[in-house]
């Protein structure tokens, strides 16, 4: 109790009451104040009822209001200094400041009520924000219980007023939850509490005071939340993946959806008690894989994982694993979250894949093969009578024997070209690219020894090349070298007798993505009206060529192969030039 | 008359093919002497029955590739583990009449092989060979 308060009851009382009963009094208010903390403001209301102390002074034996004349100017007096006094304490203005700013920020509204009897109540305070929030008028005052009942969604009347009774009846306090429809149409969750005051005379219940909050917000939300709830439930429940959640710190799994009784054959239950069953399940030549990819989870990177796992059932599955690490703030391990998948259709079907493509590539292999040896074995004897005709032809004087062995010598170079070009393109078409450095002037160089013992090469068609290469190129050097050595044959094949210097010209040059190869000649040249035909497969323009008609189609098809195009331009008499671009096949 | 080798072996199976290298060789005064023999087994033998005599050893080895029981290449793989004396780096060309890109790679990458002919040998194929290998 404050020394202003106590100056004014001793300037007031003191001398006009007996001093006992100001004694009483005093220890009353010291013991009030001691015991609660009270303000003054409740000072005031308390002196208000101790105030009738003073008829009961002293002891318990009622004092005669007579025996003090002026009590009720005196206590009327008194009332107003002590209120005077409150105001000047400026506890009030806080605290309706407070009020205001607290109803403001929660969104919500003050009232309260003096309660008829334990059921009614009349709400004969109001605030402003409360009135906001109910939609109603600032000049509407108060309301009865069944006015305000009217307010409230007739769904949540009963369980709202049941609450109001049962505080009512204990004496208590209620916290509820209830739906508002204003007038306005306008429906808003509001949360109300309020606490029931008790008149302290004659303990009667005499007043509620309440906060009433503006909830709709959190609901919407609490809402959505349910909802999402809900989906995110059915979606764990009804999906084949199993979502799970381990709790990395004490070893604890956290989640096992209910798939895990399809995908393992286990309950959510048996993997939530027994944290191990799970690695169990694993196949022991598989676990590494999940122990290999700890160090990952460890620097919080996701880590997707495919590995076997025994059914309850003994059946052998495929799982993907997708994992999400949680690091904590000092980057250790303390959770993860995943979804197992079964992807045993999928493996299976992969593996058949894998299986039916190495059968593909061992079948390719062996073909391959075959046809070297075929090539061979007809090469072989070829080159025996080529080579015995080759030592006649130069023993020979005989004019007649000479011009015969020859011819003899022509089939067997044609039919040699023949088995070349039909492995060439036989392997075009079933091998893989194999792309790597290509060397030019090695690859030139072997198509110039490859081209120097043709038998037609006798008049000398001169080989030229020329370089402008200014950096490294990749691509299939075997098809290249087809490429090459198709195109510097023909060259020499169909050279033109009557030109001084037959030659063949090869420029190699760098241009934007790869390189340029020109093989031009002074050859007999082509005909206008043959330049689409010639690549033709077993297009000849010549009868009396060596060639087997696949050439030209081999090189065509062989460039399309390496992603190049081939271009020609001809005048017969003059001579050929196959423009080429190869694109680089670079392997990053 | 001036020989390019003294002494050189032919080992094909095919007789034609022995014949005709034999005939080229002498007709060009290739080698002063000729040693055919008609598988790859026979050339071991030989090889080795002569290991003694450094005069009976060939200069140069014309080596086919296939061939029945031994073919080329496992010669060469033989011809690696005979001793030292007999050994001669850059002693064989091979002669074969595969186009196969890989059976010429493999053989030039043998330190005994220092060359890889297509079958016929001609004149103008031996003028290739450089005459000092020995």
């Amino acid at each position: 109790m404050d020394h202003n308060l106590q100056s004014i009851l001793e300037k007031h009382l003191k001398n006009r009451i007996p001093d006992d009963s100001y004694k009483a009094l005093l220890d009353e208010l010291q013991h009030e104040s001691a015991m609660n903390n009270t303000s003054s403001q409740q000072i005031l209301s308390s002196l208000k009822n101790s105030f009738c102390l003073l008829y009961q002074l002293p002891g318990k034996k009622r004092c005669q209001p007579p025996a003090i004349p002026d009590l009720p100017a005196m206590a009327e007096k008194l009332e107003q200094e002590i209120a005077a006094h409150v105001e000047e304490c400026s506890d009030m203005a806080y605290q309706i400041r407070h009020l205001k700013t607290i109803g403001s920020v929660v969104k919500g509204g003050s009232w309260e009520a003096a309660l008829q009897g334990d059921l009614a109540e009349i709400m004969n305070y109001v605030s402003d924000e409360m009135k906001a929030l109910l939609g109603v008028g600032k000049e509407v005052t108060s309301f009865t219980f069944d006015e305000y009942l009217e307010l409230v969604h007739p769904d949540d009347r009963l369980h709202f007023s049941q609450a109001v009774h049962a505080a009512v009846a204990g004496r208590t306090r209620y916290d509820v939850e209830y739906r508002i429809i204003r007038p306005d149409g306008m429906m808003k969750f509001v949360r109300d509490i309020a606490d029931t005051l008790i008149d302290e005379i004659t303990g009667r219940p005499e007043r509620m005071v309440g906060v009433t909050l503006d909830v709709t917000e959190r609901k919407g939300t609490e809402a959505a939340l349910t909802e999402a709830n809900r989906q995110l439930r059915i979606l764990i429940e009804t999906m084949e993946e199993v979502f799970f959640s381990v709790d990395r710190v004490n070893n604890r799994i956290l989640l096992m959806s209910p798939g895990s009784k399809r995908l393992f054959g286990y309950e959510t239950e048996d993997f939530l008690n027994n944290p191990d069953l799970w690695f169990n399940l694993v196949q022991q030549e598989d676990r590494n894989i999940i122990i290999e990819s700890e160090g990952a989870l460890h620097r919080g990177d996701r880590v997707t994982n495919e590995y076997r796992i025994k059914h309850a059932d003994g059946s052998v599955h495929w799982v993907e694993a997708r994992i999400t690490p949680t690091l904590d703030a000092s980057g250790r391990l303390i959770r993860v979250d995943g979804i197992n998948a079964d992807i045993t259709s999928r493996k299976e079907a992969e593996l058949a894949l894998l299986v039916s493509n190495e059968q593909l590539k061992k079948s390719n292999e062996e073909l391959d093969r075959f046809v070297y040896s075929v090539s061979h074995d007809l090469r072989a004897p070829l080159a025996s009578i080529s080579g015995l005709v080759g030592y006649m032809l130069a023993e020979s004087t005989d004019p007649v024997l000479t011009g015969d062995l020859n011819l003899i010598k022509r089939s067997i170079d044609k039919l040699d070209v023949f088995i070349i070009d039909i492995l060439d393109y036989s392997r075009n078409a079933r091998l893989d690219l194999s792309v790597e450095e290509v060397d030019f002037s090695v690859l030139l160089d072997d198509a110039r020894t490859n081209l120097k013992f043709m038998s037609s090469n006798r008049d000398g068609v001169e080989i030229r090349t020329e370089m402008n290469l200014s950096r490294a190129f990749h691509s299939d050097k075997g098809r290249i070298q087809v490429v090459m050595n198709n195109l510097i044959s023909n060259a020499i094949r169909y050279y033109n007798p009557e030109a001084a210097t037959p030659y063949v010209q090869i420029t190699v040059s760098t241009v934007e993505g790869g390189v340029a190869l020109l093989v031009k000649d002074n050859g007999i040249g082509i005909d206008p009206q043959y330049h689409e035909k010639v690549f033709q497969m077993f297009y000849r323009v010549s009868d009396k060529s060596n060639g087997s008609g696949l050439g030209l189609y081999l090189v065509r098809e062989t460039v399309h192969r390496l992603q190049g195009t081939i271009r020609l331009y001809s005048v017969p008499a003059e001579g050929t030039i196959f423009e080429i671009f190869l694109p680089d096949l670079i392997v990053d | 008359m001036e020989f390019n080798f003294n002494k050189v072996m032919v080992v094909d199976d095919a007789d034609i093919d022995r014949i005709l290298a034999e005939r080229i060789l002498n007709r060009h005064a290739f080698a002063e002497e000729i040693v055919a023999v008609d598988s790859a087994t026979s050339a071991l033998t030989y090889l080795n029955a002569n290991r003694t005599q450094e005069q009976a050893l060939p200069d140069l080895i014309f080596l086919d590739i296939n061939m029945p029981r031994m073919n080329g290449f496992e010669f060469l793989d033989e011809y690696e583990k005979l001793p030292e004396d007999i050994k001669r780096k850059c002693i064989i060309v091979m002669l074969s009449s595969s186009l196969h890109p890989g059976d010429r790679e493999r053989a030039l990458s043998s330190p005994y092989v220092c060359q890889f002919l297509n079958k016929p040998l001609t004149k103008e194929k031996l003028a290739e060979i450089p005459a000092a290998v020995k």
